[in-house]
């Protein structure tokens, strides 16, 4: 519990001021509202006896109106718009600030949830999926938390502010009748309590209907070809109905306990305006009470149901949120895999960087050194011991069967994740050395899925940076072979694409993410198996102006085509982790090994168009 | 799916429907209810004018019994409010009931009649539309509705009841006073107005900024990898924070402007009440205004400001309700593009042979052809091979034989019958679908394998399951047939998976066979299996099957190679492989090494 007042403390602590308007404000609010009642009680005495009312302050009301010409009536009347008009003001302005701050803790939650897993590594989104990730961010922070975080704890703090005042108010009046009108209070709680247990229930069982009639109509439609293929529309029809029907008894269940509930709340403050009249009356019968008194007392019952409903709704609703709470921390408990400066870490070489290095521009020359990688808790060793040397703008091509561990070892280079054991070296410096800013602005990289972004083709291919003039544009647009297309768009680079914009080939795609690695004028190039859905002759219109620029920069290529193969300088074959064999092609194709079988194949699929 | 499903894009259909055609539409299903609807409606109305009726009597017991020092009276009123309270709250519980019965009675009737239009609806319009979006509209958009109409009615009838009852009280005690009062109701139903006019179009934006900032937490999250390939963290968490921003400031906005509208009506609350004692004092020496009736006028007050709380309530509500009626109505008036012909011929099982003639088709409706001029013919009890590389038009074939599509040239005809004279349901009888994986639906086993199909009883699941060797496994489950599928049949292998597929197929006693093979290798073991399974469903039975196997090439009549929607070769294997031509060349690269086999054949 107060693990989960501490997560919230973290939030509040930059609003000092709108928690001070609340703390101090609502107060003042419901004294405000509270005294209204009172008023309209003097007014029902002055009805009935024709004079003012023997309280001090009704007295020292009428004194005041009367100073102004005005009548007892009037005095009272016009307080009432007044401190009416006061108490609506007072709670539009903290109701406003509160639901401000319900939306700025939201958004506050929402975007620190997000930001920490910009550092986080792919352990992190293998645990968690992207959609639960999504739900988490969004149902969980919005409709659970954020409401609850303000709203929630503010009201219940109205809520006992309210029964409080109330209280001392019916105690100033009458204390007897005020334990009277608290009776029917316990009554409440207990029907709450029982109502919370049936109902949840009742939900539960209703969630798990709709979840089945979901699933049925999914199942379906999924499966419409089989469905169709073997004519099992009728079978299909009798499982909907089935569904369906299930669902509704579970619904109607469900709306009769609810309205069993919600008839029971709304009696017992019918019902407790009944004992009040009767307790009330016998007063007034004896003469111990006016009926100013009890109606003011008729009017004050109500004002001590109503909180409980807020008390209850924080009970539920602090139950979701703590689960809430859970669910976000959660996500912190997994560690990023990659940390800045990380020299000093497991694995580092001790020492870091000087700032003046960080400025002197990068060769490119790459060494493996006996590099070794395994997920965080898995034995099976993805990378086993892989070394090798690549001389500062060489051409390195991969190949090897899926799962040899290709993808896994060039994404070591720009340190999306660190070797478990040996070290990779830039220039003679561990990666580890480096700024990753600076590290990652030297690499350019273009995954086998494009991973483009709802945004201009411009702002995808720049991804917001800053340092991409026009000129680089261009040039990368014109390597990339899009020179022409863009131009075909509707707003050229402008062009929105993705979720609500136009939707691209996915050659295009392919093109956009190569244009993406090439403007940053990257030293060093990696691709992955990035042509793939390209006609053969813009993939080798491609290629042609890739060799071209190439020798700039130091290029790793997982690729099976057999002429990139043919041109690289060194040709690296994987297995398992290990490298199987390793030369340049026309050797290794003559040594007739494990390449050569590999580069059959690709010749045959070329051919075939696979 | 329990993720809101959010559009902001609308198909042409739904932007030309009305809202009052679409709710027309739906009006029939409430007319087969209407005696239970009166029968609602006159409950309410007794509901209303009884919860009016005690603060009357309070009155009275204030004014009279107290007045009088009678207790005894007292406490006779204050009994008879209690039995009137209760008879009101008993009364509106069986209202409530049988209004949410009638409500789910014609939700039941329209998400019937939904699933069944929808299940009629050809494959290509499950090609366009999401299952996502199809649950939406049949789950959610029918649940607004639903909403609307229970609370809807309440709303219309019951607080305009309520509140008419009210003043019509306030009117028989003092109508100076009541004239006055009702002074409010006009001023409120223009804030009404006002305010639904400023805030509707900001209540579907809030939900619009929702559906981004949802859309773009998504798109970086599925990419995290590559923002920090590129070390773009910065630019990632700058496009979040702006969806954020974009939805905080809608929100904020509606939020405001519902609590100052909330708050200015309930200011009207203390206004009324100001009026109440200001003028009650004036004219009560003119009207004899008792104590008791200014505390009947206040409770009276009171109360007609429960509706308000339910209209806001129910903008949102009515709003999400519309733009449902519309999108279910569009889907209702969706045609079928492959009907049904108006004099089928009857056809009851292959007698000849099957032939494609000069069919050509395209998915897309335009010159993007899956098939270019397809002709060949399979003689009944043939059994065939489709080879080629992925996406080269095989699969085609099948769902074409099926007429889960027609083509746009040429025809498909079995003996000689166009297949599109024949009803559809009669022509895929005679066929057995099997996938690369089999498709499982919720429920137990035995009834995956018969499809809960008539005449596919339990002797012939067994039988069925026992020819391709499934029992063996079936047997092994702790409930056997009766075990329930989880979802996406996770519970069973891959290599399970494909002899329950044969069993289903084999259980629906097919005429043909239509095969996709799986391309994913099981152990050798498994495989055996399946391999002799295959055998025994393929004897003596006509089969078209979309080989990745050495053993099915090596055991049909004929092979068919296809290349980009093109039929380039034909004949057996070994005619093939000595024509040395792409065939050969597929053949090294594809089935050489399969399955573990290493073929010496060619």
């Amino acid at each position: 519990m107060l693990d989960k007042i501490k997560w919230f403390y973290r939030y509040y602590r930059r609003y000092r001021y709108v928690l001070a308007v609340l703390l101090i404000l609502t107060p003042v609010q419901v004294a405000f509202q509270v005294s209204i009642p009172r008023l309209i009680g003097w007014s029902i005495d002055y009805f009935d006896k024709d004079t003012v009312p023997d309280d001090v302050v009704a007295v020292w009301l009428a004194d005041i109106g009367a100073s102004f010409g005005l009548g007892v009536a009037a005095t009272l009347a016009l307080t009432v718009v007044l401190f009416g008009g006061v108490s609506c003001l007072l709670y539009a302005f903290v109701q406003s600030h509160r639901a401000w701050m319900n939306l700025r803790l939201e958004w506050l939650f929402r975007q620190d949830a997000f930001d920490r897993t910009t550092d986080k590594g792919p352990n992190f989104f293998n645990k968690f999926r992207t959609g639960d990730l999504v739900t988490r961010m969004t149902d969980d922070v919005a409709e659970k938390l954020s409401w609850f975080a303000c709203s929630g704890i503010f009201r219940l703090y109205e809520a006992l502010l309210l029964v409080t005042f109330t209280l001392i108010m019916m105690a100033t009046i009458d204390t007897r009748l005020m334990l009277w009108s608290v009776g029917p209070l316990p009554v409440l709680i207990v029907i709450f309590f029982i109502s919370a247990t049936v109902l949840d229930k009742r939900y539960e069982h209703l969630q798990k209907r709709i979840s089945h009639f979901n699933d049925v109509m999914e199942a379906c439609f999924s499966g419409i070809r089989v469905v169709k293929a073997y004519v099992r529309e009728k079978a299909q029809k009798a499982s909907f109905d089935e569904a369906v029907y299930d669902r509704r008894d579970a619904e109607i269940a469900t709306v009769k306990a609810q309205t069993v509930v919600e008839s029971m709340y709304f009696y017992i403050w019918q019902l407790g305006i009944v004992i009040v009249l009767v307790a009330g009356g016998y007063m007034a019968i004896n003469a111990d009470l006016s009926t100013g008194k009890l109606g003011a007392f008729v009017y004050y019952t109500v004002y001590l149901i109503f909180p409980m409903f807020d008390i209850g709704q924080f009970l539920v609703k602090s139950r979701q949120s703590a689960i809430s709470i859970n669910r976000l921390v959660e996500l912190e408990e997994v560690h990023p895999m990659v940390v800045e400066g990380d020299s000093e870490g497991p694995n580092g070489s001790g020492g870091s960087g000087s700032p003046e290095d960080s400025n002197s521009p990068v060769q490119g020359g790459l060494v493996f050194d006996r590099v070794e990688f395994n997920f965080p808790g898995s034995p099976r060793k993805i990378i086993d011991t892989i070394s090798f040397e690549i001389a500062p703008g060489q051409t390195i091509a991969l190949v090897g069967r899926v799962g040899s561990g290709k993808t896994w070892l060039v994404n070591m280079v720009p340190r999306l994740v660190d070797p478990t054991g040996g070290t990779i070296k830039l220039d003679g410096r561990d990666l580890k050395e480096f700024q990753l800013e600076d590290l990652r602005r030297n690499i350019g990289y273009v995954p086998q899925e494009p991973a483009l972004f709802s945004d201009t083709v411009r702002n995808n291919i720049t991804f917001g940076r800053k340092e991409v003039d026009q000129a680089l544009l261009d040039w990368a647009i014109e390597v990339a072979q899009l020179k022409d297309e863009i131009a075909t768009f509707p707003d050229g680079l402008e062009t929105a694409i993705g979720t609500r914009g136009m939707s691209i080939s996915g050659g295009q795609k392919q093109r956009l993410a190569l244009a993406r690695a090439l403007v940053g004028k990257p030293r060093i190039l990696i691709l992955d198996d990035c042509t793939s859905a390209l006609d053969s002759s813009t993939e080798t219109a491609l290629w042609d102006r890739l060799h071209e620029v190439m020798p700039g920069m130091t290029a790793l290529l997982i690729t099976h085509r057999p002429d990139t193969l043919q041109k690289a300088d060194q040709v690296i074959v994987l297995g398992e982790g290990k490298i199987v064999e390793q030369g340049k092609h026309d050797q290794l194709v003559k040594s007739d090994g494990e390449y050569a079988r590999i580069y059959r194949r690709y010749q045959l699929a070329e051919e075939i168009g696979a | 799916m329990s993720a809101e499903f959010f559009e902001d894009e609308k198909t042409a259909a739904e932007r030309d429907i009305p809202s009052r055609k679409a709710f027309s539409g739906l009006l029939p299903l409430l007319k087969e209810h209407k005696y239970d609807l009166v029968f609602c409606l006159v409950l309410l109305a007794t509901g209303t004018i009884l919860s009016v009726y005690w603060p009357i009597l309070l009155k009275d017991a204030v004014d009279i019994d107290i007045k009088s020092h009678d207790f005894h009276g007292l406490l006779m009123t204050a009994s008879l409010i209690i039995i009137i309270q209760v008879g009101t709250i008993v009364m509106q519980y069986f209202q409530r009931i049988k209004l949410e019965t009638i409500g789910q009675a014609v939700m039941v009737t329209l998400k019937r009649k939904l699933f069944d239009h929808v299940l009629s609806l050809d494959v290509s319009f499950f090609d366009r539309n999401p299952v996502g979006r199809l649950l939406a509209r049949i789950e959610s958009d029918t649940e607004s509705l639903r909403m609307l109409f229970t609370n809807t009615v309440v709303l219309v009838v019951g607080d305009l009841l309520l509140v008419a009852g009210i003043y019509a009280v306030m009117f028989y005690y003092s109508w100076h006073l009541a004239s006055l009062l009702i002074i409010v109701v006009p001023i409120i139903a223009a804030l009404v107005v006002i305010f639904e006019r400023k805030t509707t179009r900001r209540f579907l934006n809030v939900r619009k900024k929702m559906a981004e900032v949802t859309a773009t937490l998504t798109e970086f999250l599925q990419s995290m990898s590559i923002v920090q390939i590129f070390h773009r963290g910065s630019y990632a968490r700058r496009r979040v924070d702006l969806a954020n921003k974009a939805k905080f400031d809608e929100d904020v906005y509606v939020n405001v402007a519902v609590i100052i509208f909330f708050n200015l009506v309930f200011f009207f609350e203390s206004v009324m009440f100001a009026v109440v004692i200001y003028f009650g004092d004036k004219w009560r020496h003119a009207e004899l205004l008792t104590s008791g009736t200014i505390i009947m006028f206040i409770i009276l007050i009171w109360r007609s400001y429960d509706p308000i709380w339910r209209v806001s309530e129910q903008l949102s509500t009515i709003q999400k309700a519309i733009a449902g009626a519309k999108r279910i109505f569009a889907l209702l008036s969706e045609p079928q593009c492959l009907p049904d012909p108006e004099q089928p011929v009857a056809w009851g099982g292959l007698k000849e042979a099957i032939r494609f003639e000069n069919v050509w088709f395209s998915y897309t409706g335009d010159n993007n052809w899956a098939l270019k001029d397809a002709t060949f013919e399979i003689t009944k009890g043939k059994r065939m091979a489709l080879v080629g590389v992925t996406g080269g038009g095989k699969t085609t074939i099948i769902s074409l034989l099926l007429r889960l599509y027609d083509p746009q040239r040429g025809r498909i005809t079995v003996d000689g019958i166009d297949i599109r004279k024949i009803r559809k349901a009669d022509l895929r009888r005679q066929f057995a679908l099997v996938l690369q994986d089999i498709f499982l639906f919720p429920g137990d086993v035995g009834s995956n394998i018969s499809l809960d199909a008539e005449g596919v009883d339990e002797t012939r699941i067994k039988t069925a399951a026992k020819t391709v060797d499934a029992d063996r496994f079936i047997g092994k489950l702790e409930d056997g047939y009766a075990t329930e599928v989880s979802e996406k049949g996770s519970n069973f292998s891959r290599g399970e998976r494909q002899l329950l597929s044969f069993a289903r197929a084999l259980a629906s006693n097919p005429d043909i066979l239509l095969l996709d093979e799986a391309t994913s290798s099981v152990d050798p073991e498994t495989e055996r299996t399946i391999q002799a399974s295959l055998k025994k469903l393929m004897s003596g039975r006509t089969s078209i099957i979309v080989a990745h196997r050495l053993s099915t090439i090596l055991d049909v009549d004929q092979i068919m190679v296809i290349r980009r929607g093109e039929i380039i070769e034909r004949g057996s294997h070994t005619e093939l492989i000595l024509a040395n031509g792409y065939y050969s060349k597929l053949f090294h690269l594809q089935f050489k090494h399969r399955n573990g086999v290493t073929a010496n054949a060619g």
